[in-house]
């Protein structure tokens, strides 16, 4: 399954790293629309759809996010603590892509909510590589789960069954 | 002849009435007698001794008691009593006679008998004038003498208990006083209030004295508790301070017990000066508090330090390494895009650029490694050393045939250790005991354990180049490399590593080794409990 026009969603502060990325993107093949945030409250600001991300059209609900953690005004952590707390997002898929190998903040980010954790590469092909296992796994072989808000979502071929409905709604963790 | 009978009938009648009156003498007599042995027997017998004196204070009769107590026995009759008074008391003697004489009634003196056989012995002398007619001088005395001797030695020994109690009452460390319980006035104070507060005794006993110098802060609670024992009659001991003439705060411990006189209710109490106690608690108090204060403090930096400690390898670990990529980013760029025409040199130049990051990155990350061996929580489990080395060598090729020979000798002991510390230490001795050969040669490494009582010793020896006695002291030391980076290649970090995992999990690394010899590293761990 191919999704040439699922939406990416990188929150990195820094601008070596997006370019890097971009290149190794790129390299990969990977031709998604791609929308960069600089900072966790910009983050939370486009998922919700305010003010200059208000454009649904121009800022579509992201199919994967690539979350730094050490960010500017607000951390990678409040970023995806925020993201529980919505009914309609939490079960977006968030990808932690950032510096610190730390079991600590390993064990954190999947207690919050982040769905795979990567550590950034230091070479420019260990970053390609990263780029097309990116590629081809979130972006070829997963398998998704449909969004909740009809409004929001890019919806997929098929309409959601009232089971999985429910599965969704129970594997959404409470903000407690 | 015929005129005596008529005769004779007068004279019988003269004879019988001598006769009747001779028995009725004779038996009036024998009465007398037995009168007389009667009460002279008395006399004798009487337990009080006692005398007759003439006119002249002669011994006319004296019973055995008095006999016993002048001494000498009856061969004193017919001796002046003087002769039994001391000198200085004859005065006091003879006026004690004339006044019995005068007066005609009983009278009483005190004096010191010289008795022959027991010295001197106080006694009581009462002496009565024997009736006479009226108008006639006195001829006769009856004296008593009451031995003194046991009632003076009792009186001696009250005194003497009494003065014993005073003594005793005021040289006591302590006042010792008695006040009523209901007015709390005192009504009895030893000297030493004096002593200790430099108030005088009399001004004790001055109503509402007491109370009013208890200091202000304790008189409540002390009136209260003592009006308290006081309904319940229970002894109790206060604390409280007294303010002193001199202004002083003196600090009394208070034993109170409840007493009774003639029916009204005491206070009975024993007050000690605690003054310098007390100050000492206080100076411990002090020390404590001041200490339990540095203590926190301390506690707090330390914490502060930890927290920045924290803050530094989360900072080390995201930022330290976003520049290192950057670099190591544009080098490789710089290389790919614009190569050809740096020329040799200048790709040279590059290549080092790379390299110098990516070991830069390591050493981050080595250090990372290390502080958080020596900052995380350690908890010791029973670990199968077997299982862990094996999964190592599983791992990592470069620990397998053909490019390394690791021989385990079975069984290894278990040990008690932190899972990954025990993993990391592992692995850094064996990519040590690999990567330190001389070129071209097969690393070969051997495994095992000896186990002690509470100990085992988990030894990892190689085929390397060995380490000379110098620098086996440096090589645990962090950042410590005895080869040139070139040569081999480290960060110089981990056997810190492995030094500080050991020490967290409460054992012990060494090493022997000899240049050229090979090296044995082991680890001293506790023995897993069986």
């Amino acid at each position: 399954m191919n999704r040439p026009e699922a939406t990416i969603l990188l929150v990195e502060d820094d601008a070596n790293d997006v370019f890097f990325f971009k290149m190794a993107f790129e390299e990969a093949g990977i031709s998604n629309p791609l929308h960069v945030v600089a900072d966790g409250t910009q983050a939370i600001n486009y998922l919700a759809g305010k003010d200059e991300f208000a454009d649904r059209a121009r800022f579509p609900l992201p199919y994967l996010i690539l979350l730094d953690l050490k960010l500017p005004v607000r951390m990678g952590f409040d970023v995806l603590d925020w993201i529980r707390t919505q009914p309609d997002l939490c079960s977006l898929l968030v990808i932690v892509l950032t510096s610190s190998a730390n079991l600590q903040d390993v064990n954190e980010a999947y207690r919050r909510g982040a769905r795979a954790y990567l550590v950034k590469p230091l070479t420019l092909e260990k970053r390609r590589a990263m780029a097309a296992a990116i590629k081809s796994f979130w972006l070829e072989f997963n398998t998704p789960p449909s969004h909740p808000s009809p409004k929001n979502v890019t919806r997929h071929a098929h309409s959601p069954e009232p089971y999985e409905e429910k599965q969704r709604s129970r594997a959404c963790p409470s903000s407690s | 002849l015929t005129a005596a009978p008529r005769r004779s009938s007068a004279v019988e009648w003269e004879l019988d009435s001598l006769s009747t009156k001779i028995s009725q003498l004779q038996k009036e007599l024998s009465q007398a007698r037995e009168a007389a042995d009667s009460w002279a027997n008395l006399f004798q017998a009487a337990p009080v001794a006692y005398l007759l004196l003439n006119n002249n204070g002669n011994i006319l009769e004296l019973n055995s008691e008095a006999a016993l107590l002048l001494g000498g026995g009856r061969h004193v009759l017919k001796s002046g009593f003087a002769r039994f008074v001391p000198k200085d008391e004859l005065p006091l003697f003879l006026e004690h006679l004339r006044r019995c004489k005068v007066t005609r009634q009983p009278a009483s003196m005190e004096l010191n008998l010289l008795t022959l056989g027991r010295g001197t012995v106080p006694v009581e002398m009462v002496t009565a004038a024997v009736e006479s007619i009226m108008f006639e001088p006195v001829r006769l005395f009856r004296s008593i003498l009451i031995d003194l001797s046991g009632r003076r030695e009792a009186e001696r020994a009250a005194a003497r208990a009494q003065v014993n109690y005073h003594r005793l009452v005021d040289t006591i460390e302590g006042i010792v006083w008695e006040a009523d319980a209901k007015t709390f006035d005192v009504l009895f104070v030893s000297q030493s209030a004096e002593r200790l507060l430099g108030y005088p005794v009399g001004q004790w006993h001055r109503p509402g004295f007491w109370e009013n110098h208890i200091y202000v802060e304790d008189r409540e609670r002390v009136v209260n508790e003592l009006v308290r024992a006081a309904v319940k009659r229970q002894p109790l001991a206060l604390e409280y301070r007294v303010v002193a003439a001199d202004r002083r705060l003196i600090w009394l411990h208070d034993t109170v017990t409840l007493g009774d006189h003639d029916g009204k209710p005491r206070l009975l109490g024993v007050a000690v000066d605690i003054t310098t106690r007390k100050a000492a608690e206080d100076e411990l108090k002090r020390t404590q508090d001041e200490l339990e204060h540095r203590v926190n403090e301390r506690t707090t930096r330390l914490r502060e330090t930890l927290d920045e400690l924290e803050t530094f390898s989360y900072s080390l670990s995201h930022d330290l390494r976003a520049p290192l990529r950057a670099m190591q980013g544009y080098a490789q760029l710089l290389l790919r895009s614009c190569g050809n025409k740096l020329g040799p040199q200048g790709v040279d130049y590059l290549k080092r650029i790379t390299s110098s990051s990516e070991r830069l990155d390591a050493l981050v990350q080595d250090v990372l490694q290390y502080s958080r061996v020596a900052r995380t929580p350690v908890e010791l489990n029973p670990i199968n050393l077997e299982k862990l080395v094996a999964e190592i060598i599983r791992d990592y090729p470069y620990l397998q045939p053909p490019l390394a020979a690791i021989e385990i000798k079975k069984p290894l002991a278990a040990v008690s250790g932190h899972e990954a510390f025990l993993s990391q230490c592992v692995f850094n001795l064996l990519s040590n005991a690999v990567k330190f050969t001389r070129p071209g040669q097969t690393p070969q490494i051997r495994i095992w354990t000896d186990a002690h009582d509470k100990t085992v010793s988990v030894s990892f020896k190689d085929n390397g180049i060995g380490i000379s006695p110098k620098d086996q002291r440096r090589i645990f030391g962090i950042f410590q490399r005895v080869h040139s980076a070139d040569k081999y290649e480290g960060t110089g970090v981990g056997l810190a590593i492995v030094q500080k995992a050991v020490e967290r999990m409460g054992g012990v690394v060494g090493v022997e080794s000899a240049p050229g010899q090979g090296s044995r590293f082991w680890l001293q761990l506790q023995r897993a409990p069986s």
